[in-house]
Protein backbone atom coordinates (compact mmCIF):
# COMPACT_ATOMS: atom_id res chain seq x y z
CA UNK A 1 0.00 0.00 0.00
CA UNK A 2 2.82 2.33 0.96
CA UNK A 3 4.44 1.56 -2.37
CA UNK A 4 1.32 2.39 -4.29
CA UNK A 5 1.09 5.70 -2.48
CA UNK A 6 4.67 6.52 -3.36
CA UNK A 7 4.17 5.56 -6.97
CA UNK A 8 1.19 7.90 -7.04
CA UNK A 9 3.29 10.70 -5.53
CA UNK A 10 5.99 10.12 -8.12
CA UNK A 11 3.42 10.03 -10.93
CA UNK A 12 1.81 13.25 -9.77
CA UNK A 13 5.22 14.90 -9.61
CA UNK A 14 6.01 13.58 -13.09
CA UNK A 15 2.71 14.97 -14.35
CA UNK A 16 3.49 18.36 -12.82
CA UNK A 17 6.91 18.43 -14.43
CA UNK A 18 5.33 17.45 -17.74
CA UNK A 19 3.04 20.48 -17.83
CA UNK A 20 5.45 22.92 -19.51
CA UNK A 21 6.12 20.41 -22.30
CA UNK A 22 2.41 19.96 -22.86
CA UNK A 23 1.83 23.70 -22.92
CA UNK A 24 4.20 23.92 -25.90
CA UNK A 25 2.08 21.41 -27.81
CA UNK A 26 0.48 22.43 -31.07
CA UNK A 27 -3.03 23.87 -30.67
CA UNK A 28 -5.65 23.40 -33.37
CA UNK A 29 -7.78 26.43 -34.24
CA UNK A 30 -9.87 27.96 -37.00
CA UNK A 31 -7.57 29.69 -39.52
CA UNK A 32 -9.09 32.78 -41.16
CA UNK A 33 -7.19 34.51 -43.98
CA UNK A 34 -4.52 31.87 -44.15
CA UNK A 35 -1.72 32.03 -46.69
CA UNK A 36 0.18 29.30 -48.51
CA UNK A 37 3.75 28.25 -48.91
CA UNK A 38 4.76 26.53 -52.10
CA UNK A 39 7.85 25.78 -54.07
CA UNK A 40 10.15 23.14 -55.39
CA UNK A 41 13.07 21.37 -53.80
CA UNK A 42 15.94 20.99 -56.24
CA UNK A 43 19.48 19.72 -56.22
CA UNK A 44 22.11 20.36 -58.85
CA UNK A 45 25.22 18.94 -57.19
CA UNK A 46 26.83 15.61 -57.79
CA UNK A 47 24.64 12.75 -56.63
CA UNK A 48 26.59 10.69 -54.13
CA UNK A 49 26.12 6.96 -54.33
CA UNK A 50 25.97 4.63 -51.38
CA UNK A 51 27.22 1.09 -51.60
CA UNK A 52 24.78 -1.55 -50.43
CA UNK A 53 26.72 -4.68 -49.64
CA UNK A 54 24.61 -7.57 -48.37
CA UNK A 55 26.88 -9.80 -46.32
CA UNK A 56 24.29 -12.42 -45.39
CA UNK A 57 20.87 -13.73 -46.39
CA UNK A 58 21.84 -12.92 -49.96
CA UNK A 59 19.02 -14.97 -51.46
CA UNK A 60 16.58 -12.54 -49.80
CA UNK A 61 18.63 -9.35 -49.69
CA UNK A 62 20.08 -9.45 -53.20
CA UNK A 63 23.50 -8.65 -54.54
CA UNK A 64 25.89 -5.76 -53.93
CA UNK A 65 24.64 -2.59 -55.58
CA UNK A 66 24.83 1.18 -55.44
CA UNK A 67 21.97 3.51 -54.67
CA UNK A 68 21.72 7.29 -54.74
CA UNK A 69 21.65 9.13 -51.40
CA UNK A 70 19.35 11.71 -52.96
CA UNK A 71 16.61 11.03 -55.49
CA UNK A 72 16.96 13.64 -58.23
CA UNK A 73 14.62 13.80 -61.20
CA UNK A 74 14.03 16.10 -64.13
CA UNK A 75 15.33 19.64 -63.65
CA UNK A 76 16.99 18.64 -60.39
CA UNK A 77 13.66 17.93 -58.64
CA UNK A 78 14.26 16.21 -55.31
CA UNK A 79 11.95 13.40 -54.29
CA UNK A 80 11.42 12.43 -50.64
CA UNK A 81 12.41 15.72 -49.11
CA UNK A 82 10.20 16.63 -46.17
CA UNK A 83 9.17 20.26 -45.82
CA UNK A 84 7.58 21.54 -42.62
CA UNK A 85 7.18 24.62 -40.45
CA UNK A 86 9.61 24.35 -37.58
CA UNK A 87 7.61 26.08 -34.88
CA UNK A 88 4.03 27.19 -34.96
CA UNK A 89 1.95 27.42 -31.80
CA UNK A 90 -1.46 27.02 -33.38
CA UNK A 91 -3.16 26.61 -36.72
CA UNK A 92 -5.23 24.28 -38.88
CA UNK A 93 -6.47 20.91 -37.66
CA UNK A 94 -4.37 17.81 -38.20
CA UNK A 95 -5.59 15.88 -41.23
CA UNK A 96 -6.42 12.20 -40.95
CA UNK A 97 -3.04 10.50 -41.04
CA UNK A 98 -2.79 6.75 -41.48
CA UNK A 99 -0.62 5.00 -38.94
CA UNK A 100 2.90 4.82 -40.37
CA UNK A 101 4.17 1.42 -41.41
CA UNK A 102 7.80 0.40 -41.66
CA UNK A 103 7.91 -2.74 -43.77
CA UNK A 104 11.01 -4.90 -44.23
CA UNK A 105 10.86 -6.09 -47.84
CA UNK A 106 13.86 -7.81 -49.46
CA UNK A 107 15.99 -6.21 -46.74
CA UNK A 108 14.82 -2.77 -47.77
CA UNK A 109 12.68 -0.49 -45.62
CA UNK A 110 9.45 0.41 -47.35
CA UNK A 111 8.78 3.20 -47.56
CA UNK A 112 12.28 4.53 -47.33
CA UNK A 113 11.05 7.97 -46.24
CA UNK A 114 7.74 8.85 -44.61
CA UNK A 115 6.12 11.51 -42.48
CA UNK A 116 4.26 10.73 -39.26
CA UNK A 117 2.63 12.36 -36.30
CA UNK A 118 3.72 11.49 -32.77
CA UNK A 119 2.09 8.15 -31.92
CA UNK A 120 1.98 4.54 -32.97
CA UNK A 121 3.97 2.96 -35.78
CA UNK A 122 3.60 -0.57 -37.14
CA UNK A 123 6.77 -2.45 -37.98
CA UNK A 124 6.42 -5.46 -40.28
CA UNK A 125 8.62 -8.18 -41.64
CA UNK A 126 7.82 -9.43 -45.15
CA UNK A 127 11.04 -11.44 -45.37
CA UNK A 128 11.63 -15.01 -44.17
CA UNK A 129 14.72 -13.91 -42.21
CA UNK A 130 15.35 -12.24 -38.85
CA UNK A 131 15.26 -8.48 -39.00
CA UNK A 132 15.61 -6.12 -36.09
CA UNK A 133 14.28 -2.70 -36.86
CA UNK A 134 16.26 -0.23 -34.78
CA UNK A 135 15.03 3.35 -34.83
CA UNK A 136 16.98 6.29 -33.45
CA UNK A 137 16.35 9.92 -32.67
CA UNK A 138 19.92 11.02 -33.34
CA UNK A 139 21.88 8.56 -31.20
CA UNK A 140 19.01 7.66 -28.91
CA UNK A 141 17.15 4.41 -29.48
CA UNK A 142 13.51 5.08 -30.35
CA UNK A 143 12.79 1.35 -30.66
CA UNK A 144 14.75 -1.81 -31.30
CA UNK A 145 12.49 -4.71 -32.09
CA UNK A 146 13.22 -8.20 -33.30
CA UNK A 147 11.10 -9.50 -36.18
CA UNK A 148 12.21 -13.14 -36.21
CA UNK A 149 10.06 -14.47 -39.02
CA UNK A 150 7.91 -13.56 -42.02
CA UNK A 151 4.78 -11.55 -41.21
CA UNK A 152 6.01 -10.70 -37.72
CA UNK A 153 4.47 -7.41 -36.67
CA UNK A 154 5.26 -5.08 -33.79
CA UNK A 155 3.59 -1.83 -32.83
CA UNK A 156 5.75 0.80 -31.17
CA UNK A 157 5.31 4.44 -30.20
CA UNK A 158 7.19 7.36 -31.71
CA UNK A 159 7.28 9.41 -28.54
CA UNK A 160 8.96 12.57 -29.75
CA UNK A 161 9.02 14.85 -32.76
CA UNK A 162 12.10 14.69 -34.92
CA UNK A 163 13.81 12.54 -37.50
CA UNK A 164 13.89 8.81 -36.75
CA UNK A 165 16.57 6.92 -38.64
CA UNK A 166 15.91 3.20 -38.84
CA UNK A 167 18.53 0.58 -39.42
CA UNK A 168 18.82 -3.15 -38.88
CA UNK A 169 21.68 -4.50 -36.81
CA UNK A 170 21.25 -7.88 -38.51
CA UNK A 171 21.64 -6.25 -41.95
CA UNK A 172 23.82 -3.22 -41.35
CA UNK A 173 23.26 -1.65 -44.76
CA UNK A 174 19.51 -1.14 -44.34
CA UNK A 175 18.33 2.45 -43.90
CA UNK A 176 14.94 4.11 -43.57
CA UNK A 177 13.52 7.35 -42.24
CA UNK A 178 10.42 8.59 -40.45
CA UNK A 179 10.09 12.33 -39.97
CA UNK A 180 7.85 12.90 -36.96
CA UNK A 181 6.49 16.36 -37.63
CA UNK A 182 5.42 18.76 -34.89
CA UNK A 183 2.41 20.23 -36.71
CA UNK A 184 0.14 19.62 -39.72
CA UNK A 185 2.08 22.11 -41.89
CA UNK A 186 4.23 19.63 -43.73
CA UNK A 187 4.64 17.85 -47.04
CA UNK A 188 6.85 15.15 -48.47
CA UNK A 189 7.91 15.86 -52.03
CA UNK A 190 7.07 13.52 -54.88
CA UNK A 191 9.03 13.00 -58.08
CA UNK A 192 8.37 16.61 -59.19
CA UNK A 193 10.00 17.99 -56.03
CA UNK A 194 7.05 20.28 -55.43
CA UNK A 195 5.42 21.14 -52.16
CA UNK A 196 2.36 23.14 -51.19
CA UNK A 197 1.41 23.93 -47.61
CA UNK A 198 -1.87 25.79 -47.16
CA UNK A 199 -4.01 27.47 -44.55
CA UNK A 200 -1.05 28.95 -42.70
CA UNK A 201 -1.87 31.79 -40.28
CA UNK A 202 -0.09 34.96 -41.50
CA UNK A 203 3.25 35.51 -39.81
CA UNK A 204 6.98 34.87 -39.94
CA UNK A 205 8.18 31.29 -39.71
CA UNK A 206 11.15 29.05 -40.26
CA UNK A 207 10.60 26.43 -42.92
CA UNK A 208 12.63 23.24 -42.57
CA UNK A 209 13.55 21.22 -45.64
CA UNK A 210 14.91 17.83 -44.63
CA UNK A 211 16.55 15.39 -46.97
CA UNK A 212 18.25 12.22 -45.78
CA UNK A 213 21.77 12.95 -47.01
CA UNK A 214 21.67 16.76 -46.92
CA UNK A 215 20.06 17.01 -43.49
CA UNK A 216 18.02 20.03 -42.48
CA UNK A 217 17.99 23.29 -44.38
CA UNK A 218 16.19 26.17 -42.71
CA UNK A 219 14.54 28.98 -44.67
CA UNK A 220 13.01 32.08 -43.10
CA UNK A 221 9.63 32.81 -44.67
CA UNK A 222 6.87 35.33 -44.31
CA UNK A 223 3.27 34.33 -44.94
CA UNK A 224 0.66 36.92 -45.90
CA UNK A 225 -3.09 36.52 -45.69
CA UNK A 226 -4.56 35.08 -48.89
CA UNK A 227 -1.19 35.05 -50.66
CA UNK A 228 1.21 32.32 -51.69
CA UNK A 229 4.81 32.58 -50.58
CA UNK A 230 7.36 30.95 -52.83
CA UNK A 231 9.92 29.03 -50.81
CA UNK A 232 11.70 27.07 -53.50
CA UNK A 233 15.03 25.84 -52.30
CA UNK A 234 18.11 24.50 -53.97
CA UNK A 235 19.90 22.04 -51.73
CA UNK A 236 23.62 21.70 -51.78
CA UNK B 1 41.36 25.63 -19.41
CA UNK B 2 39.85 22.42 -20.70
CA UNK B 3 43.03 20.63 -19.75
CA UNK B 4 42.89 21.94 -16.19
CA UNK B 5 39.32 20.77 -15.84
CA UNK B 6 40.35 17.40 -17.19
CA UNK B 7 43.21 17.12 -14.73
CA UNK B 8 40.98 18.15 -11.85
CA UNK B 9 38.41 15.63 -13.02
CA UNK B 10 41.04 12.91 -13.16
CA UNK B 11 42.08 13.80 -9.65
CA UNK B 12 38.45 13.66 -8.59
CA UNK B 13 38.04 10.33 -10.34
CA UNK B 14 41.10 8.86 -8.69
CA UNK B 15 39.86 10.18 -5.37
CA UNK B 16 36.47 8.65 -6.03
CA UNK B 17 38.09 5.40 -7.05
CA UNK B 18 40.06 5.36 -3.83
CA UNK B 19 36.93 6.01 -1.78
CA UNK B 20 35.00 3.38 -3.66
CA UNK B 21 37.85 0.93 -3.34
CA UNK B 22 38.02 1.53 0.38
CA UNK B 23 34.30 1.22 0.85
CA UNK B 24 34.18 -1.90 -1.23
CA UNK B 25 36.94 -3.46 0.77
CA UNK B 26 34.95 -2.71 3.89
CA UNK B 27 31.86 -4.17 2.32
CA UNK B 28 33.95 -7.04 1.03
CA UNK B 29 35.16 -7.79 4.52
CA UNK B 30 31.61 -8.42 5.56
CA UNK B 31 30.28 -10.17 2.53
CA UNK B 32 33.38 -11.65 0.96
CA UNK B 33 32.44 -10.21 -2.42
CA UNK B 34 35.61 -8.35 -3.31
CA UNK B 35 37.97 -10.89 -4.68
CA UNK B 36 41.18 -9.07 -5.53
CA UNK B 37 43.05 -5.81 -5.35
CA UNK B 38 41.76 -4.00 -8.43
CA UNK B 39 39.33 -2.16 -6.15
CA UNK B 40 36.87 -0.14 -8.23
CA UNK B 41 36.88 -2.41 -11.21
CA UNK B 42 36.92 -5.81 -9.57
CA UNK B 43 33.63 -6.99 -8.31
CA UNK B 44 31.13 -9.68 -9.08
CA UNK B 45 28.36 -7.30 -9.93
CA UNK B 46 25.66 -9.87 -10.32
CA UNK B 47 25.49 -11.04 -6.74
CA UNK B 48 23.86 -9.64 -3.63
CA UNK B 49 20.60 -7.91 -3.02
CA UNK B 50 20.21 -4.83 -5.18
CA UNK B 51 16.51 -4.24 -4.73
CA UNK B 52 15.60 -1.09 -2.86
CA UNK B 53 14.43 -1.92 0.64
CA UNK B 54 13.37 1.47 1.96
CA UNK B 55 10.79 2.25 -0.65
CA UNK B 56 10.00 2.30 -4.35
CA UNK B 57 11.06 5.90 -4.50
CA UNK B 58 11.84 8.96 -2.51
CA UNK B 59 10.05 12.23 -3.09
CA UNK B 60 12.08 14.42 -5.42
CA UNK B 61 12.81 17.68 -3.62
CA UNK B 62 15.37 20.39 -4.37
CA UNK B 63 17.26 19.12 -1.33
CA UNK B 64 17.39 15.59 -2.74
CA UNK B 65 18.57 16.84 -6.13
CA UNK B 66 21.28 18.87 -4.43
CA UNK B 67 22.34 15.79 -2.53
CA UNK B 68 22.26 13.78 -5.75
CA UNK B 69 24.52 16.28 -7.43
CA UNK B 70 26.93 16.08 -4.51
CA UNK B 71 27.10 12.27 -4.71
CA UNK B 72 27.36 12.44 -8.52
CA UNK B 73 30.25 14.86 -8.35
CA UNK B 74 32.00 12.62 -5.91
CA UNK B 75 31.52 9.24 -7.53
CA UNK B 76 30.09 9.43 -11.05
CA UNK B 77 31.72 12.45 -12.64
CA UNK B 78 35.01 10.70 -13.44
CA UNK B 79 33.36 8.51 -16.07
CA UNK B 80 30.08 10.21 -16.87
CA UNK B 81 31.41 13.78 -16.91
CA UNK B 82 30.17 16.94 -15.25
CA UNK B 83 27.50 17.41 -17.91
CA UNK B 84 26.47 13.76 -17.75
CA UNK B 85 27.30 13.09 -21.39
CA UNK B 86 29.63 10.18 -20.71
CA UNK B 87 32.72 12.19 -21.63
CA UNK B 88 34.28 12.06 -18.20
CA UNK B 89 38.02 12.23 -17.75
CA UNK B 90 38.38 8.48 -17.36
CA UNK B 91 36.83 8.05 -20.80
CA UNK B 92 38.45 11.06 -22.49
CA UNK B 93 41.90 10.35 -21.15
CA UNK B 94 41.59 6.57 -21.16
CA UNK B 95 45.09 5.95 -22.43
CA UNK B 96 46.74 8.31 -19.96
CA UNK B 97 44.68 7.37 -16.97
CA UNK B 98 45.36 3.69 -16.71
CA UNK B 99 45.86 1.32 -19.56
CA UNK B 100 44.49 -1.73 -17.79
CA UNK B 101 41.41 0.23 -16.75
CA UNK B 102 40.66 1.65 -20.17
CA UNK B 103 36.93 1.52 -20.57
CA UNK B 104 35.82 -0.73 -23.41
CA UNK B 105 32.42 0.99 -23.60
CA UNK B 106 31.64 4.66 -23.49
CA UNK B 107 30.02 5.53 -20.16
CA UNK B 108 26.29 6.13 -20.44
CA UNK B 109 25.34 9.50 -21.89
CA UNK B 110 22.60 10.71 -19.54
CA UNK B 111 21.71 13.55 -21.90
CA UNK B 112 20.30 10.93 -24.31
CA UNK B 113 18.60 9.01 -21.50
CA UNK B 114 19.03 5.69 -23.31
CA UNK B 115 19.51 2.83 -20.86
CA UNK B 116 20.29 -0.80 -21.44
CA UNK B 117 18.73 -2.29 -18.34
CA UNK B 118 15.04 -1.55 -18.25
CA UNK B 119 11.88 -3.29 -17.19
CA UNK B 120 10.10 -1.07 -19.73
CA UNK B 121 9.62 -1.74 -23.47
CA UNK B 122 12.31 -0.89 -26.01
CA UNK B 123 12.53 2.84 -26.66
CA UNK B 124 11.03 3.67 -23.27
CA UNK B 125 12.67 5.39 -20.38
CA UNK B 126 13.50 3.07 -17.50
CA UNK B 127 11.68 3.18 -14.20
CA UNK B 128 13.36 4.76 -11.19
CA UNK B 129 13.73 1.29 -9.71
CA UNK B 130 15.54 0.15 -12.88
CA UNK B 131 18.04 2.99 -12.48
CA UNK B 132 18.38 2.28 -8.78
CA UNK B 133 19.18 -1.36 -9.53
CA UNK B 134 21.76 -0.50 -12.21
CA UNK B 135 23.52 1.89 -9.84
CA UNK B 136 23.39 -0.72 -7.10
CA UNK B 137 24.59 -3.76 -8.99
CA UNK B 138 26.68 -2.09 -11.65
CA UNK B 139 27.00 -3.54 -15.13
CA UNK B 140 29.28 -6.38 -16.06
CA UNK B 141 33.00 -5.83 -15.87
CA UNK B 142 33.34 -5.32 -19.60
CA UNK B 143 31.21 -2.21 -19.15
CA UNK B 144 33.18 -1.20 -16.07
CA UNK B 145 30.21 0.25 -14.27
CA UNK B 146 30.93 -0.56 -10.64
CA UNK B 147 28.34 -1.70 -8.14
CA UNK B 148 27.41 1.10 -5.76
CA UNK B 149 25.23 -0.94 -3.45
CA UNK B 150 27.50 0.00 -0.55
CA UNK B 151 26.07 3.53 -0.72
CA UNK B 152 23.24 4.37 1.64
CA UNK B 153 19.97 3.89 -0.17
CA UNK B 154 19.06 7.55 0.07
CA UNK B 155 22.28 8.46 -1.79
CA UNK B 156 21.37 6.11 -4.61
CA UNK B 157 17.85 7.51 -4.91
CA UNK B 158 19.34 11.00 -4.95
CA UNK B 159 21.61 10.04 -7.84
CA UNK B 160 18.64 8.52 -9.70
CA UNK B 161 16.81 11.84 -9.35
CA UNK B 162 19.87 13.84 -10.32
CA UNK B 163 20.82 11.94 -13.49
CA UNK B 164 17.28 12.44 -14.77
CA UNK B 165 17.91 16.19 -14.82
CA UNK B 166 20.37 15.76 -17.72
CA UNK B 167 17.64 15.01 -20.29
CA UNK B 168 14.31 16.63 -21.08
CA UNK B 169 13.00 13.28 -22.32
CA UNK B 170 11.67 12.60 -18.82
CA UNK B 171 9.30 15.55 -19.20
CA UNK B 172 8.69 15.33 -22.91
CA UNK B 173 7.75 11.66 -22.96
CA UNK B 174 5.85 11.52 -19.67
CA UNK B 175 2.51 11.20 -21.43
CA UNK B 176 3.79 8.34 -23.62
CA UNK B 177 5.59 6.41 -20.93
CA UNK B 178 4.94 2.67 -21.26
CA UNK B 179 4.33 0.31 -18.35
CA UNK B 180 7.06 -2.00 -17.17
CA UNK B 181 6.73 -5.70 -17.93
CA UNK B 182 5.86 -8.04 -15.11
CA UNK B 183 8.15 -10.92 -14.33
CA UNK B 184 6.86 -13.72 -12.16
CA UNK B 185 8.98 -16.22 -10.27
CA UNK B 186 10.59 -18.65 -12.70
CA UNK B 187 9.27 -22.20 -12.82
CA UNK B 188 11.96 -24.78 -11.98
CA UNK B 189 13.58 -26.20 -15.12
CA UNK B 190 13.35 -29.78 -16.31
CA UNK B 191 14.71 -31.60 -19.32
CA UNK B 192 11.61 -30.94 -21.40
CA UNK B 193 11.73 -27.19 -20.79
CA UNK B 194 15.35 -27.06 -21.91
CA UNK B 195 14.61 -29.05 -25.08
CA UNK B 196 11.65 -26.75 -25.78
CA UNK B 197 13.85 -23.73 -25.04
CA UNK B 198 16.24 -24.82 -27.73
CA UNK B 199 13.38 -24.72 -30.21
CA UNK B 200 12.43 -21.25 -29.04
CA UNK B 201 16.07 -20.22 -29.49
CA UNK B 202 15.88 -21.43 -33.09
CA UNK B 203 12.45 -19.90 -33.75
CA UNK B 204 13.55 -16.50 -32.42
CA UNK B 205 16.73 -16.71 -34.53
CA UNK B 206 18.92 -16.02 -31.51
CA UNK B 207 21.70 -17.88 -33.28
CA UNK B 208 21.95 -15.13 -35.90
CA UNK B 209 24.00 -13.17 -33.39
CA UNK B 210 24.65 -15.50 -30.48
CA UNK B 211 25.62 -18.52 -32.56
CA UNK B 212 24.29 -22.08 -32.72
CA UNK B 213 25.40 -22.95 -29.16
CA UNK B 214 25.42 -19.46 -27.67
CA UNK B 215 29.10 -18.65 -28.00
CA UNK B 216 28.31 -15.20 -29.43
CA UNK B 217 29.62 -16.17 -32.86
CA UNK B 218 26.58 -16.05 -35.15
CA UNK B 219 26.69 -14.81 -38.77
CA UNK B 220 25.49 -11.31 -37.78
CA UNK B 221 28.06 -10.99 -34.98
CA UNK B 222 30.86 -9.35 -36.97
CA UNK B 223 30.52 -5.61 -37.44
CA UNK B 224 27.97 -4.94 -34.71
CA UNK B 225 28.21 -1.53 -33.08
CA UNK B 226 26.74 0.17 -30.05
CA UNK B 227 25.18 3.63 -29.96
CA UNK B 228 28.60 5.25 -29.56
CA UNK B 229 29.68 3.58 -32.83
CA UNK B 230 32.05 1.23 -30.99
CA UNK B 231 32.34 -2.46 -31.85
CA UNK B 232 30.25 -4.67 -29.65
CA UNK B 233 30.01 -8.45 -29.48
CA UNK B 234 26.97 -10.59 -28.77
CA UNK B 235 27.08 -12.18 -25.35
CA UNK B 236 28.70 -15.57 -24.95
CA UNK B 237 26.01 -17.41 -23.02
CA UNK B 238 28.47 -19.98 -21.72
CA UNK B 239 30.06 -17.35 -19.47
CA UNK B 240 27.62 -16.03 -16.88
CA UNK B 241 30.02 -13.33 -15.73
CA UNK B 242 29.78 -11.60 -19.10
CA UNK B 243 26.06 -10.84 -19.04
CA UNK B 244 25.24 -7.14 -19.22
CA UNK B 245 22.12 -7.49 -17.15
CA UNK B 246 21.59 -9.84 -14.30
CA UNK B 247 22.50 -13.40 -15.31
CA UNK B 248 19.77 -14.94 -13.17
CA UNK B 249 16.52 -16.23 -14.75
CA UNK B 250 14.56 -13.02 -14.21
CA UNK B 251 17.44 -10.93 -15.56
CA UNK B 252 17.64 -12.98 -18.77
CA UNK B 253 13.86 -12.87 -19.13
CA UNK B 254 13.98 -9.06 -18.90
CA UNK B 255 16.91 -8.68 -21.28
CA UNK B 256 15.40 -10.51 -24.24
CA UNK B 257 11.92 -9.19 -23.59
CA UNK B 258 12.76 -5.48 -23.42
CA UNK B 259 16.07 -5.52 -25.30
CA UNK B 260 19.20 -3.58 -24.42
CA UNK B 261 18.64 -0.11 -25.84
CA UNK B 262 21.81 1.49 -27.13
CA UNK B 263 23.06 -1.90 -28.31
CA UNK B 264 22.02 -4.14 -31.22
CA UNK B 265 20.12 -6.43 -28.82
CA UNK B 266 16.45 -6.00 -29.79
CA UNK B 267 13.29 -6.59 -27.84
CA UNK B 268 11.51 -9.92 -28.32
CA UNK B 269 8.44 -8.68 -26.49
CA UNK B 270 5.83 -9.65 -29.04
CA UNK B 271 6.27 -13.22 -30.13
CA UNK B 272 6.51 -15.47 -27.11
CA UNK B 273 4.15 -16.57 -24.40
CA UNK B 274 5.11 -16.85 -20.77
CA UNK B 275 5.94 -20.58 -20.97
CA UNK B 276 8.19 -20.11 -24.01
CA UNK B 277 10.01 -17.26 -22.30
CA UNK B 278 10.97 -19.39 -19.32
CA UNK B 279 11.93 -22.25 -21.66
CA UNK B 280 14.27 -19.89 -23.48
CA UNK B 281 15.66 -18.62 -20.17
CA UNK B 282 16.48 -22.15 -19.02
CA UNK B 283 17.96 -23.13 -22.36
CA UNK B 284 20.27 -20.11 -22.26
CA UNK B 285 21.29 -20.92 -18.68
CA UNK B 286 21.80 -24.59 -19.60
CA UNK B 287 24.57 -23.54 -22.00
CA UNK B 288 26.83 -22.75 -19.06
CA UNK B 289 29.28 -25.58 -18.44
CA UNK B 290 28.67 -25.37 -14.69
CA UNK B 291 24.91 -25.73 -15.04
CA UNK B 292 23.52 -28.63 -13.08
CA UNK B 293 19.89 -29.27 -13.92
CA UNK B 294 19.14 -31.57 -11.00
CA UNK B 295 20.81 -29.32 -8.44
CA UNK B 296 19.06 -26.20 -9.78
CA UNK B 297 15.74 -27.97 -9.85
CA UNK B 298 16.08 -29.41 -6.37
CA UNK B 299 17.19 -26.07 -4.95
CA UNK B 300 14.30 -24.21 -6.54
CA UNK B 301 11.75 -26.81 -5.48
CA UNK B 302 12.89 -26.73 -1.86
CA UNK B 303 12.97 -22.89 -1.92
CA UNK B 304 9.41 -22.85 -3.23
CA UNK B 305 8.39 -25.39 -0.61
CA UNK B 306 10.10 -23.34 2.11
CA UNK B 307 8.27 -20.25 0.93
CA UNK B 308 4.95 -22.09 0.98
CA UNK B 309 5.62 -23.33 4.49
CA UNK B 310 6.56 -19.83 5.62
CA UNK B 311 3.45 -18.36 4.02
CA UNK B 312 1.29 -21.04 5.57
CA UNK B 313 2.70 -20.33 9.02
CA UNK B 314 2.21 -16.58 8.44
CA UNK B 315 -1.45 -17.22 7.70
CA UNK B 316 -1.87 -19.12 10.93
Amino acid sequence: MKHIFQIVVVSVLAALFALPAQAAKYQEMEVADGGSISGQVTYTGKVKMRTVLPTKDKDVCGKARKEPTILVGEGGAVQDAVVYIKEIASGKAWPEMARPVINNVDCIFEPRVQVAKRGKVDILNSDPVLHNSHGYYGKATAFNVALPFKDAKVTKILKRNGVVRTDCDAHGWMLGWVVVVPNPYHMQTGADGNFMIDNVPPGDYTLVVWQESVGETEIPISVQAGATTDASVQLN
Amino acid sequence: MKKIIAIVSVAAAIGAAAIVGLSMQTAGGKTGEVTSGRSLFDYPATTGNIDPVLSEGIEVTPRLLEHGEWVFRGLCIGCHGASGDGNGAVWELGDLYAKDHKLPRKPRDFTEAVYKLRSTPSGSLPTDVDLFKSISRGLIHEQDMPAFKFLPERDRWAVVAYIKTFSDRWEEEAEWQEDPIEITDPPPPDEDSIVAGKEVYALMQCEQCHGPVGKGDGPSAPGLEDDAGLPIVPRDFTDATQFVGSSDPKGIYQTFTTGLDGTPMPSFADFLDETQRWQLVWYVISLRPEFDLEATRTQMMSATKGKQVAEASMEQ
